[in-house]
C-alpha cells in the first residue's frame, strides 16, 4: 500500500490534475470567504464551506476521473495486478493518496478562519466552524470513494469525470426528489419490484446461472410479497424513507446547524468504506471477465 | 518450474484457450509461438497472476497462482505486451517505484536499479521522463522493469517488438545471459527469433498447443526444399525454359529483374525432390553464373501444416 500511495501522491504533482485541484478549490474558497467574511461581514466561517459544497460537486470529479481509469487504458494496471502486493493495497493506497490531498488544502483553507479570528478580532463560534470542517471533510472524502469507484468502471477519464458530476448533482437533488413521490404503498412496491428486476440482471450478468438467479428472484419476490400482506402499513411512503436516509447532502447540511451527531460521521465513513469496497470487486472482477 | 495445468479461458462464448497443458524446467528457455491471437498473452496473463483461468491450475515453484498469490508473484518478473510505463516518471523513479512494489529493501534499492538498467542498457536514459522515450528504449525499460528483485521466473511477452535489428542481436544475448540464473517463458509470433535461444518451443493455435518439441526437431521436420529463389545471370527467356525442363521442376516463372542483365526466378518442385544440384549444373553448363539460390523462409503457416497436417490454416 505504501508504494501506491507515495507514487500516486507524486503522480498528483508531476502532472497538472493535482495543481489545477488544489488552485480550483482555493480560488472559489477564497472567492466565498472574501464574500462572506469582507463583504456581508459574517464572521462564522462555515457559511464559506457550507456554500464550498456545490463546488465540490465540479472539483472532486478532477481529482478521481483519472485514478483507476488511467492505469486500466495505459496497461499499468499490469504491473499493479502482478506484483506481489494486495488488491485491497492497491485501491488504499489511491484512495488515502486522493483524500490526502484533499485535506492539503482544507489544512490551506485553515488560514482563512484564523485571519479572521487573529487579524480582524472576528468573533466565530469555535464549535460550528469544527463542525462545518468535520462535515466538510467527511463529504470529501466520501465523494472521493464515490468517485473513484466509478473511474475503476471505465478506461475514459473524459467519461469519468462527466458521470462522477452527474451522480453527484443527482445525489444534490435527492433532497428534493423524495419530497414530490407519491407516497401510496403500492407505488413503493412497485419500485422495488422494478429495482429487485435490475439487481436479478445485474447477477445474471456477473454469474450466468439461470437457475441460481431465479431461485434468488423468486424467494425475494415471494419474501417482498408475504411482507407487503403482513404489514401494508409498512409499505406507505418506504420509497421516501429509504432515499432520505440515504441523502448525503441532507446529513451534510444536518452537521451545519451545529449539533455534533455521530451517527452522520458513521453513514459517511460507511458509504466510503462500501464504495471502497465496490471499487476493490471491480479491480478483482476483471481478471474473472 | 513452471506447471501449467489444463488451462481453459473463456471470454463469454468466445474459447480463448482450450485445455493446455505444459511445462517450463528449472533454467530453461520455453519459445512460446503461435500468431496473434492465438492465446499466447491470455496464457502469459494467468500465469502471472493477472486473468484467472476458467478452469485448470499454475503451479510456480510448486506454488498454486490462485490459492498464494503473493508468493507466486514475488517469484515472477514480468514483461507484458505492452510494456507498463508511468510515462510521467523518469526511468530511475519507475524503477525505484517498482523496487518498492517488489519489496526491494531500502538499502538494495539503488544496487538494484543500477544493476538492472545495466543488464537491460538503459543506463544512459535513466534520468529521462519515461514520455520521451522512443519505443525501443521503452521496451528495455519494460524488460528492465521484469528484472528488478532477481525473480526466478521471467514470462516476456514478445520482448524485441518495436527493436531494430541491432537491438533485437543484444537482447536475444540478454535473455541468453538470464538463463543462467531465471527460469524463461518468452512468446513470439516470429519463428526465427525463438528458434535461436530456446530450448523447447510450445506452439499454440487457436488456443490449443499443436506441437511442444525442441526448435531444432521441429525445423527439421519442416526443411524446405521444394520452394526455390534464384538470381541467374543470363538472357531470361533462355534461363526460364532451360530451368523449366529440369526434371521436378513443377513451376518456375520470373520474380522480377533487380540487377541488370539477370533474372529472379521463382521456382517450385515434385514433393520430395531436391532440384538444387540439377540447377547448379544446368547454370554452370550453360556458363550462367548462379548469383543467389535460397530456400523459402520457413515461416509459422508451414509449421501448423507440417504439425497439424493441415492443408488449409482454419482462420
Amino acid at each position: 500500500m505504501r508504494a501506491v500511495f507515495l507514487k500516486e501522491l507524486r503522480t498528483y504533482f508531476k502532472n497538472p490534475l493535482g495543481y489545477v485541484f488544489i488552485g480550483m478549490m482555493l480560488i472559489v474558497l477564497g472567492i466565498y470567504y472574501a464574500l462572506y467574511a469582507m463583504y456581508y461581514q459574517a464572521a462564522d466561517y462555515y457559511h464559506v464551506l457550507n456554500a464550498g459544497s456545490s463546488l465540490i460537486i465540479f472539483v472532486i470529479p478532477v481529482l478521481t476521473m483519472r485514478i483507476m481509469s488511467e492505469e486500466s487504458k495505459n496497461k499499468t494496471d499490469q504491473m499493479l495486478l502482478t506484483a506481489p502486493i494486495k488488491t485491497s493495497g492497491i485501491v488504499l493506497g489511491k484512495f488515502f493518496a486522493a483524500v490526502v490531498l484533499f485535506l492539503m488544502v482544507v489544512l490551506i483553507s485553515v488560514i482563512q478562519p484564523l485571519t479572521t479570528v487573529f487579524v480582524f478580532d472576528g468573533d466565530m463560534s469555535m464549535q460550528m466552524t469544527l463542525g462545518a470542517y468535520i462535515a466538510f471533510i467527511m463529504l470529501g472524502i466520501t465523494f472521493i470513494s464515490i468517485g473513484m469507484f466509478i473511474s475503476s468502471l471505465t478506461e475514459n477519464q473524459l467519461v469519468a469525470a462527466v458521470v462522477t458530476i452527474g451522480v453527484f448533482i443527482l445525489l444534490n437533488l435527492l433532497d428534493g426528489i423524495y419530497t414530490i413521490l407519491p407516497s401510496s404503498r403500492y407505488f413503493s412496491l412497485a419500485v422495488i419490484v422494478v429495482a429487485l428486476g435490475i439487481v436479478l440482471f445485474l447477477i445474471y450478468r456477473s454469474i450466468h446461472e439461470l437457475v441460481v438467479t431465479g431461485i434468488i428472484g423468486a424467494v425475494s419476490l415471494i419474501a417482498l410479497v408475504v411482507t407487503f400482506f403482513i404489514t401494508p402499513e409498512s409499505f406507505d411512503g418506504l420509497l421516501g424513507t429509504i432515499m432520505s436516509s440515504l441523502a448525503v447532502f441532507q446529513r451534510y447540511a444536518d452537521m451545519f446547524s451545529g449539533v455534533f451527531e455521530f451517527g452522520h460521521i458513521v453513514f459517511f465513513l460507511s458509504v466510503t468504506a462500501f464504495f471502497l469496497f465496490l471499487t476493490y470487486q471491480v479491480v478483482e472482477k476483471k481478471r474473472w471477465n | 518450474m513452471i506447471e501449467v495445468k489444463n488451462l481453459t479461458k473463456r471470454y463469454g462464448d468466445h474459447l480463448a484457450l482450450d485445455d493446455i497443458s505444459f511445462t517450463v524446467e528449472d533454467g530453461e528457455i520455453v519459445g512460446f509461438l503461435g500468431p496473434n491471437g492465438a492465446g499466447k498473452s491470455t496464457t502469459m496473463n494467468i500465469i502471472t497472476g493477472y486473468l484467472s483461468s476458467t478452469e485448470g491450475q499454475v503451479l510456480v515453484d510448486g506454488v498454486d497462482v490462485l490459492e498464494e498469490p503473493l508468493k507466486a508473484k514475488a517469484k515472477i518478473g514480468y514483461l507484458p505486451e505492452i510494456p507498463p510505463l508511468y510515462v510521467d516518471m523518469t526511468v530511475e523513479e519507475y524503477l525505484a517505484f517498482d523496487c518498492d512494489l517488489k519489496h526491494v529493501p531500502a538499502a538494495k534499492k539503488q544496487e538494484t536499479i543500477d544493476q538492472v538498467s545495466k543488464l537491460a542498457r538503459v543506463q544512459d536514459v535513466k534520468g529521462r521522463l519515461i514520455r520521451n522515450l522512443s519505443k525501443g528504449y521503452r521496451q528495455r525499460v519494460g524488460l528492465a522493469q521484469a528484472l528488478v528483485g532477481n525473480p526466478e521466473v521471467l514470462i516476456l511477452d514478445e520482448p524485441t517488438v518495436g527493436l531494430d535489428p541491432k537491438q533485437i542481436i543484444e537482447v536475444r544475448d540478454l535473455i541468453k545471459s538470464l538463463s543462467r540464473k531465471h527460469t524463461i517463458l518468452l512468446s513470439s509470433h516470429i519463428l526465427q527469433e525463438v528458434q535461436a535461444v530456446c530450448d523447447k518451443l510450445v506452439i499454440i493455435n487457436h488456443g490449443r498447443i499443436v506441437a511442444i518439441d525442441t526448435p531444432d526437431a521441429l525445423s527439421r521436420n519442416i526443411l524446405q526444399i521444394n520452394k526455390l529463389e534464384l538470381r541467374v545471370k543470363g538472357p531470361k527467356n533462355d534461363v526460364l525454359s532451360g530451368i523449366k525442363q529440369i526434371e521436378g521442376v513443377k513451376l518456375a516463372e520470373i520474380l522480377r529483374i533487380r540487377e541488370e542483365g539477370t533474372v529472379d526466378i521463382n521456382v517450385e518442385t515434385e514433393e520430395d525432390v531436391d532440384v538444387r544440384e540439377a540447377i547448379f549444373a544446368f547454370c554452370s553448363d550453360n556458363n550462367y553464373p548462379l548469383l543467389m539460390m535460397k530456400t523459402e523462409e520457413i515461416n509459422l503457416e508451414d509449421i501448423f501444416l507440417q504439425v497439424t497436417g493441415e492443408r488449409e490454416v482454419r482462420r
